[in-house]
């Protein structure tokens, strides 16, 4: 005899019970977590690179996802000790139990902010939460205004987002206006910096953010605010 | 195709569901999908079938119910469903875009939150408890 069996739960409830778990020994250990997002070439890693310079010496970790190469994690190692590479072979996105293991022997108490630099794709990583504070997803100007137009399941759930590689707007006639209205379209309030690793313009906005995310968040401690 | 990565998840959270009563056979489950879950339905059926092999679940019919977006405006409060749910994840990406309205219908408004439309749920399945034919299949082997 058939009968109906109720569920009513999310198809990712056993990935997002994990990350609830992590979400919560983050907070208690007072680590501020960041899942960065965007398609391969962006500019996660220089990014990551920059952002841990300026931050210093606040200790900042940061957990790589890469289908294959170390390199990535290689270029970490030389701005903080606190690099794990987690290589997914075929695998297109991180996912919780991932990270934990990645982490596991981790004093988390140590860091004061943990970037998970995720899989280079805009399309996967939208459905695994990490147990991450915040999504970032970054976008480079050499990409093109409409790049944010292709992927509005991971614009939707973005806490902020990056457009980087500022220093190429102009020799590239890069539309900012067009691509504001691109993210908006989808997420009409989060918040865009746009910002260059290279020449570090915007860089100091983007660390006023980070600082807003830990509880005893200190936005003061800036050059903008300072000015003001 | 993380479509694979979630189809696994979903037969584990059946497969556990049903771990006291073994004989339990799932012949259709359903789900609802929204335009913004970033799934596409054809990848999703066929990483279910095959993460479903050897599993209870084998064989199962997916009924899929497409939900639609919903926008919400921040200033009054006017809540609008948008157009028709399309048929695949991979055409909404593009098309829910061009649906999304510009400004609140009621009070203009320039700013829409989007409330509804990721929806990747797991609503329910179709068991049958199978005690017979399980006895059946061991007396005849
Ligand atoms: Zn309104």
């Amino acid at each position: 005899m058939n009968k109906q069996v109720t569920f009513e739960q999310r198809l990712t409830e056993r990935n997002d019970a994990r990350a609830a778990e992590l979400r919560r020994r983050f907070a208690a250990a007072g680590v501020v977590v960041v899942n960065l997002m965007s398609s391969p070439g962006a500019g996660k890693t220089t990014l990551l690179s920059a952002t841990l310079a300026a931050l210093s010496p606040e200790p900042a970790g940061v957990v790589i996802g890469d289908l294959a190469t170390d390199n990535d994690a290689q270029r970490l190692r030389t701005v903080t000790p606190w690099v794990r590479q987690i290589t997914t072979g075929t695998l297109c996105h991180l996912e919780a139990a991932m990270v934990e293991e990645a982490i596991a022997d981790w004093e988390l108490s140590q860091l004061r902010y943990l970037f998970i630099e995720n899989v280079g794709n805009l399309v996967c990583p939208a459905n695994f939460d990490l147990g991450e504070r915040a999504r970032v997803v970054l976008f480079a100007v050499t990409e093109g205004e409409d790049k944010p137009e292709k992927y509005p399941p991971i614009l939707y759930r973005a806490d902020l987002v990056l457009l980087a590689k500022s220093d190429l707007l102009h020799p590239l006639a890069f539309d900012e206006q067009r691509f504001v209205v691109a993210v908006r379209r989808v997420n009409p309030r989060v918040p865009i910096l746009t910002l260059s690793a290279r020449t570090g313009e915007g860089l100091g906005s983007w660390l006023d953010w980070l600082r807003t995310l830990h509880p005893t968040g200190r936005p003061g401690s800036s050059d903008r605010v300072q000015a003001s | 195709m993380h479509e694979l990565a979630i189809a696994s998840s979903l037969v584990e959270t059946l497969a556990e569901r049903f771990r006291e009563r073994p004989k339990t056979r799932i012949t259709a489950v359903y789900l609802r999908l929204g335009p913004l879950a970033g799934v596409v339905e054809s990848a999703l059926r066929a990483a279910f079938e095959v993460a479903a092999l050897g599993t209870l679940a084998e064989g199962a019919r997916l009924e899929i119910e497409h939900t639609s977006l919903k926008v919400r405006c921040h200033i009054c409060g006017h809540e609008q469903a948008l157009a028709d749910p399309a048929e695949d994840g991979e055409d909404i990406r593009l098309s829910c875009l061009v649906a999304l309205p510009e400004v609140c219908p009621q009070c203009s408004a320039p700013v829409l939150d989007l409330v509804e439309g990721d929806e990747l749920d797991l609503v329910a399945a179709e068991v049958i408890e199978n005690e017979q034919a399980s006895d059946v299949r061991t007396t005849t082997d």
